[in-house]
Order: structure tokens, then C-alpha cells, then sequence
């Protein structure tokens, strides 16, 4: 999960890094000599136009663009730095990026130095050294994934965090911080279940999150757009399809395909589930695996076919979408 | 290579999934020495059943313990087994990431393997497995494949075995961000492996070990021939995608990025499931 730049800030202030005299706004304030900030999640804010000058007239064009605004005091700047602290996938360890050149695009830089955090004691000055502690103890205590200061200013001799990105870990919940989720996708969360809303018509739903995004692809190969993608995660049970179609349905696709290879997954149960969900939307399904005959036995006895390749069902679906 | 018939293994944690599990993968020839549990004593299945890790191994020798723990105490459990000098699998999915990786920097201090977390396991068809997948799908035969998926490595074996093509060697790496073993760890076992001919890379978007493998492919001049699939080429960007760690982040992690690199190491890539056997062929 990641956070908007005020919610960092406010973490950042939390373990005393300092931030920008700022305010979060919600509707259009008079004119002022101030930065305002559109606060979205999408990267590069600057060269979108979603960062400007605070006047009555840019506030009005960025609630266009987004619900908050972060309004913040110009600073006056002497140096911009760029540091993050990630962890490094392949040394297993946790890393400090640093670079003397911040600002926009940094990511793209080569001249970022990468050192083990065990290294801190390399900085030389010492309220990087305890900026860099600061976002240490922010990271294991709120279970941070990237906590990135891009630009550090240098402003009238004090280290000032002008932006935050953090990305928190999602295993662990957050219950301070609102997520960007639609109402389905938070009903499906609850049901345990892992669900994207996109904008096709033939709804989706399957187990194991490569499958399901392989039929994805499958299904963009034929030509067919994709209401969502549903995994069902290992081992559903009965009342997981069940939810799993209450919750597809609920978005009004033309055709729902479901799509299972059995595994720790028993395809009598999702049968079951199929069953017992009694939909007026038109299903097609591809299910093969453990317990396959029993499932093709209880789809049989309500009349429903299931076939064995999920790329012929996904032909099928995307003629039946575009009827 | 990584598992034999004579890999000895340690099942740590049998609730529901632990116990179903080992039943299954004692009825393929997996040699299961002891299960560890907290709340159960006596066997299941005839293994014999101890208190901690310390308890089975006083008696037993074993080279992995397959982790069934819950997401909240797999940390310790893994911690625990890597104390033991045993090389780990862990199937649970849910793992703060941080505490994976406090579980991978013991792991390359006690130079032992990891796979996981948030996998399927690894299999051997015709000798030993150690992981969740259905057994009745597997065959042996010459091709490696390694994964990041479990179920998309399903579709894709039984498609093999449709063409009468068996496996060497099935690893599924996990679906976390941070995992243990990756593509190019296998990639480094597999090029020495008498019994392997050539290679299945399924990979997805998020993430760079498509990328790395690719590099390594080229760096080391890679003797055998590797085909792969890449799943979630029409994948929003900054959706998670089921796995946490199949996330596409601006431009980094996409499954263009994934081909072209792999492309470029000279490797077929598959633009839908059904072609990556007949890539094999070509």
C-alpha cells in the first residue's frame, strides 16, 4: 500500500525528520504565495502540472484531478539530495540509495550510490547519518517496504523532506491509513478473497494468481475485454465461489468464465458453489484437476457444461460477450 | 540436484493443510522422517510426531522441513530450522516481509536454501516431492520447469504431458516479493544437471527475476535451451494481481520489460499458454 505524500509527511514528522509548514485543504482557499499539491499516487506530480502555485485559480483546476490538496510553504533551496531506504531483493538486506542530485526523474539516474545500512557510518554528515536512522525506525516500525525522500533540501542550513513516498507492506494491516479501493474490492478482501475491478465485460474468476492472470492475457489475445480479475486463492471452498459469483455479477458482465485447475483446489466444491449461486448471467467453464469427475457429475445433473481448455472457453466467452 | 529419493524431510506445523499434505507426499516416495507439532503428539500417518525441531532431530536425520506454519509464527519456525542447519520450504502464504527477510539473511549466513515463501514447492517426478502440487499431473522426463505461479504451472505440465513431454525437475520460486531462491539459482543447478535438456521459465509481471535470469542467461553463455511465458501482459498498472509480489510500479515490472529481456538473451517467449510446448518442439 502506498501512501500520499501528506500521510508520509505526517510520518516523517512523527520521527522527527523535518517537513515544510504545510496544510491539507479540501475546497478552494483564497490566493496565496504558497505550493499547492495535488495528492494522487501517480509519480512525477511536477511534470503533470499537478504541483503550482497556490492561486484560487490552479486550486480549483488540481480538485479536478483529486480530493486533497497538500498547501505547503515555498523553500527557500541550497542543495536537493535524494535518499530512500529499500530492501535489496537480490543481497537480502536493507539498502540506503542516496545521490547528491534530487529531484524529478532521479529514479532514472545511474549516479545513485547503494550502500548496506549496516554501512550508515559511511555518511559523513551527521544529520544525514541521523535522517537516515529516522527512516530506519520508521520502516521496522510501520512495516515499510520504501521509504524515499525525494528531494532532501538544504534550506537555510536545515535538511527539510520537500516530498515522502513509502510503500507499507500489505500482510500486515494499516488501519491509520484509508486505501484506494473500490466497495467490491473491499467486500471481496473481507471474504479473503483477491479482486480487481477493470473495465470489460466478461467477468473472471479463478485459482492461483498466475493462472487467473494468464487467463487474463488469454482472453485479450481473442480479443475480449476483462470485467475483473478474481483469484480464488488455494483451497476455496463452497461459500468462496459462492461470494466469489455474487461478487462478479454484481458488476453486470455479458458471460462470466471461470476458469479452475484443481490443485489443493477440489473442482466439486467450486461445482457446488456454482450451483448453489443460481445466476441469470451465462457461464463458461473450464475446470479440470482434482476431483474433476465429480464436479463434471454435479454440473452435468443441473445442465451446465464445463469443457477442458481454457483457451477454446475463452473464445467461447468473448463470442458470447460480443453477441 | 536440489532433492533426491534420499532427501530427508521435516514437516513443521500439521494443521489441516500440514497433515493432508503429508499424506500425499508420502504416498508419492517422499522419505517424511518427523512432523513438529505444538499441540499434537504421537504419529500421523505413521511419522512420528515431536514437540520441537530439537526433539525430531535428536532422533532424525533430515535435510528440509517443509513450513505449513501460520503467516504469524512461520518467522520463528523458519528461524528455527535454519538454526538446524536445514535447508527450508515455506508454503504459507502472508509473510510480513520483513520477516522474510530476516529468515533469507540467517538463510545465506548458514549458506541454506529457501523456497518461499508463498509457493508451491518443489517436485522431482518419479522421485521425491516436497510441496502442495497434485502429483498425478507430473511425469518424468528432460524438462526443468521453474515458476512463479502455482496453478499456471499445473495448466502448463499438463499440457506437457498431453505432448508426452515428462519433467526433471518442477520448482515453484513463490509468489512474494521477497523470496529465497530465484530463477538464477535454479538456472545454476539446472545448467550442471545430467538429467535436465532443457528449460521452462514461467514468469510474471512485477518484480525483476526475469530480467536478472535474462542477464545471467547471456552473461554465462546458458548451454541449455529455455522457453518461457510471461502471465499479465494486460495487467493494470499498480493493481496487485493476486501474489503480492505481481505489482506493476511505473515501468518497472512490466511483462514488455520481462520479453524483450528475455528475448534478447535469445529466448522464446510464448505469447499464450498452449504455445510454450510447441516452443519446446521447435
Amino acid at each position: 500500500m502506498r501512501l500520499k505524500e501528506y500521510q508520509g509527511k505526517q510520518l516523517f514528522n512523527k520521527y522527527g525528520i523535518l517537513i515544510p509548514h504545510g496544510e491539507l485543504i479540501t475546497s478552494i482557499k483564497p490566493n496565496s504565495d504558497k505550493i499547492a499539491k495535488a495528492q494522487v499516487l501517480e509519480g512525477k506530480r511536477g511534470k503533470r502540472g499537478l504541483i503550482k502555485p497556490a492561486t484560487k485559480e490552479n486550486l480549483t483546476a488540481l480538485f479536478e484531478h483529486c480530493k486533497e490538496i497538500l498547501v505547503e510553504e515555498k523553500l527557500t533551496i541550497e542543495k536537493e539530495y535524494y535518499l530512500a531506504l529499500t530492501i535489496d531483493k537480490t543481497e537480502k538486506e536493507i539498502v540506503i540509495l542516496f545521490s547528491e542530485s534530487g529531484g524529478i526523474d532521479v529514479e532514472d539516474s545511474k549516479n545513485i550510490q547503494n550502500l548496506a545500512y549496516s554501512n550508515i557510518n559511511k555518511f559523513q554528515n551527521k544529520e544525514i547519518i541521523q535522517i537516515i536512522r529516522a527512516m530506519h525506525k520508521l520502516m521496522i516500525e510501520y512495516n515499510a517496504l520504501l521509504v524515499e525522500i525525494n528531494p532532501l533540501v538544504l534550506s537555510n542550513g536545515k535538511l527539510i523532506a520537500a516530498d515522502s513516498k513509502i510503500i507499507l507492506d500489505d500482510n500486515i494491516m494499516h488501519p491509520d491509513f484509508k486505501q484506494d479501493k473500490t466497495i467490491l474490492e473491499l467486500e471481496a478482501e473481507r471474504s479473503g478473497l483477491s479482486y480487481v475491478e477493470l473495465d470489460g465485460n466478461i467477468g473472471l474468476i479463478g485459482n492461483g494468481a498466475g493462472l487467473v492472470m494468464a487467463t487474463l492475457d488469454v482472453i485479450s489475445h481473442f480479443g475480449g475485454k476483462v470485467a475483473n480479475f478474481l483469484d480464488l486463492g488455494g483451497g476455496a471452498a463452497v461459500n468462496k465461489m459462492q461470494k466469489a459469483l455474487e461478487i462478479v455479477a454484481k458488476t453486470k458482465p455479458k458471460v462470466i468464465f471461470i476458469n479452475i485447475f484443481g490443485g489443493i483446489t477440489r473442482c466439486d466444491d467450486i461445482a457446488r458453489g456454482i450451483v448453489n449461486q443460481k445466476l441469470s448471467i451465462p457461464l463458461v467453464i473450464r475446470m479440470i484437476g482434482t476431483s474433476e469427475e465429480k464436479a463434471k457429475e454435479i454440473l452435468d445433473k443441473n445442465n451446465i457444461k464445463s469443457y477442458d481448455s481454457m483457451e477454446d472457453c475463452a473464445r467461447i466467452a468473448v463470442k458470447d460477450a460480443n453477441k | 540436484m536440489l532433492i533426491n529419493k534420499n532427501t530427508h524431510v521435516i514437516v513443521q506445523g500439521i494443521g489441516k493443510q500440514g497433515r493432508f499434505h503429508l499424506k500425499l507426499m508420502r504416498e508419492y516416495g517422499t522419505k517424511i522422517v518427523a512432523a513438529v507439532s505444538r499441540s499434537q503428539t504421537g504419529e500421523l500417518e505413521g511419522v512420528p510426531i515431536y514437540p520441537t525441531l530439537a526433539d525430531a532431530l535428536a532422533k532424525h536425520r533430515a535435510d528440509y522441513s517443509i513450513l505449513f506454519i501460520p503467516a504469524k509464527f512461520a518467522k520463528e519456525a523458519a528461524i528455527d530450522a535454519l538454526e538446524h542447519n536445514l535447508n527450508i520450504i515455506i508454503i504459507t502464504e502472508g509473510i510480513p516481509v520483513l520477516d522474510t527477510l530476516e529468515i533469507l539473511k540467517l538463510a545465506k549466513k548458514k549458506k541454506r536454501t529457501v523456497i518461499g515463501p508463498n509457493c508451491p514447492g518443489i517436485i522431482a517426478p518419479g522421485k521425491s516431492k516436497i510441496g502442495i502440487m497434485p502429483a498425478h499431473i507430473f511425469k518424468k522426463g528432460s524438462v526443468a520447469v521453474i515458476s512463479r505461479s502455482g496453478t499456471l504451472t499445473y495448466e502448463i505440465v499438463s499440457q506437457m504431458n498431453k505432448a508426452g513431454i515428462g519433467q526433471s525437475l518442477v520448482v515453484g520460486v513463490g509468489g512474494d516479493q521477497l523470496i529465497g531462491t530465484d530463477f538464477v539459482d535454479i538456472l545454476k543447478i539446472l545448467r550442471k544437471d545430467t538429467n535436465t535438456e532443457s528449460i521452462i521459465l514461467l514468469g510474471e509481471i512485477g518484480g525483476n527475476l526475469e530480467e536478472r535470469a535474462a542477464e545471467y542467461i547471456i552473461k554465462t553463455k546458458f548451454p541449455k535451451k529455455i522457453v518461457a511465458y510471461i502471465a499479465g501482459r494486460t495487467a493494470p498498472e499498480g493493481k496487485q494481481m493476486g501474489h503480492a509480489g505481481a505489482i506493476i510500479e511505473g515501468s518497472a515490472g512490466t511483462a514488455e520489460s520481462k520479453i524483450k529481456s528475455l528475448e534478447k538473451a535469445g529466448i522464446k517467449v510464448a505469447r499464450l499458454p498452449s504455445e510454450v510446448v510447441k516452443l519446446l518442439s521447435i
